[in-house]
């Protein structure tokens, strides 16, 4: 039996395309597409702007594979360019306010609303979180989709967003507690003020 | 009190090493603010980690994928894997017209085609008469309303003539190309305009004609507009995808 030959790693795939193999980008584009798309599509919230930033992010790989050194994962380095290619399409469509106006109105319509609490359940009620998540500071966004959605680890977020691991860990805690609030998920003060008091003591 | 952020976030993930945790735990003990933080966010936790990953629209990345083809020096341009580029478009289109002069409409076009192929076309004019598609393009793409409309939109800017219509093709139902072309026909109803590429693909998973079509005026009129029309393979009664674009 012949052995099962192993796909290219990407690295072997920047190699085969800075030397004149264009299927090999082809290949690395496919391969991540799913991923860049996804990324870009929590980031941003809607379809039509995820697929913008994510076509944004590969012609930007294209133009800078020559300069893509090795040490960082590739992976590392595209989610990098990806997270970049969206703030330009945020910011872009800041500057055309008209056309697209607080929302689209979806968490709107859901119909769940503000949570009523359930007595059953302290963390019951919530909200879309999709929706909730359009609604949280960019910087929280990124590092909850980076972590929670994408599971990456926090040394990675930190060579993607280039901060240091306290912020990243930060931002992410902060990110969770903010997505929580917006959907709707409230603990019960008292309960946690009387348990406190009674912890103390 | 200042609260520890940063360590919060790997608390919740269970991923504190045992000394951090325990003194992690003695200012829990004290502090309802981080306990309530902590359930909030390990609410918010659970419900991204179940969110879903979603099928990414097959044109993404064909930007760049044709802009990969068109620099290289070896191996075949990529840019025929998706018609995005209007370069390639119009390219394609004086190819058919210089290797392909009689297929597609019979003898009257022969003679219209004819100079585009003997003459060097003088640059200011557009391509050139459009033959009209003779074989199915077969892609590995799942197609979606927005990847369609963008298919259309890549035909902008792009300056063709369309000779006169040309039924011959559609008409010749014992290839596939004039079976799948007689399907899209049918489908339009015959209002479809000069079938200039014919593409088998899938849409939205099932496997799908997309026919791209130029319609104008008419009577030999600049056309204006490209039409992408989408039916199922062999139900050529129904319109998966139907949408314009100016030229």
């Amino acid at each position: 039996m012949p052995a099962v030959e192993s796909p290219p790693s990407d690295d072997e795939l920047i190699r085969r395309f800075l030397s004149g193999d264009t299927d090999a980008f082809t290949t690395l584009v496919d391969r991540h597409r799913r991923r860049v798309y996804n990324v870009c599509l929590r980031l941003l919230g809607n379809a039509e702007d995820a697929a913008d930033a994510a076509q944004d992010t590969f012609v930007s790989v294209l133009t800078k594979l020559d300069r893509f050194r090795g040490d960082a994962a590739f992976t590392t380095w595209l989610h990098r360019i990806a997270v970049n290619a969206c703030y330009d399409v945020t910011r872009s469509r800041r500057r055309q306010p008209m056309l697209r106006l607080a929302g689209d109105g979806s968490d709107q319509v859901d119909g769940s609303g503000p949570a009523v609490p359930d007595p059953a359940d302290e963390l019951a009620g919530t909200r879309d979180v999709l929706a909730a998540l359009r609604e949280i500071p960019e910087e929280f966004r990124v590092a909850v989709v980076l972590a929670d959605i994408q599971d990456l680890p926090y040394d990675e977020i930190v060579k993607i967003l280039d901060v240091p691991i306290g912020t990243v860990k930060s931002r992410v805690h902060r990110g969770r507690v903010a997505l929580a609030r917006a959907m709707g998920v409230e603990r019960r003060e008292p309960d946690a003020t009387s348990r406190a008091s009674q912890e103390q003591t | 009190m200042t609260h520890p952020d940063d360590q919060l976030a790997a608390y919740e993930d269970g991923a504190l090493a045992d000394g951090e945790r325990a003194d992690l735990e003695r200012h829990l003990a004290t502090c309802a603010r981080c306990r309530e933080e902590i359930d909030l966010a390990r609410a918010a936790r659970a419900a991204l980690a179940a969110v879903p990953d979603v099928d990414a629209p097959g044109t993404i990345g064909a930007r760049a994928i044709a802009k990969a083809g068109g620099r290289s020096k070896t191996g075949a341009p990529t840019w025929y894997r998706w018609g995005g580029i209007a370069a390639g478009v119009a390219a394609a289109i004086v190819a058919a017209a210089i290797l392909l002069p009689n297929v597609g409409s019979g003898g009257e076009n022969r003679e219209a085609a004819a100079p585009a192929a003997a003459t060097d076309a003088p640059a200011p004019r557009p391509a050139g008469p459009v033959e009209a598609a003779t074989t199915i393009e077969r892609q590995d793409t799942d197609y979606d309303a927005m990847s369609v409309q963008e298919l259309a939109r890549s035909y902008s800017g792009t300056a063709f003539a369309v000779a006169e219509r040309s039924p011959a093709d559609a008409a010749n139902g014992s290839t596939d190309f004039g079976v799948a072309a007689a399907c899209l026909g049918h489908a339009a109803a015959g209002d479809e305009g000069t079938l200039i590429r014919l593409i088998q693909a899938r849409f939205q998973g099932t496997p799908a004609y997309l026919g791209i079509y130029l319609a104008g005026p008419g009577a030999g009129q600049p056309t204006d507009a490209v039409r992408v029309l989408v039916v199922p393979l062999g139900d050529c009664s129904r319109i998966l995808s139907s949408t314009w674009a100016k030229l």
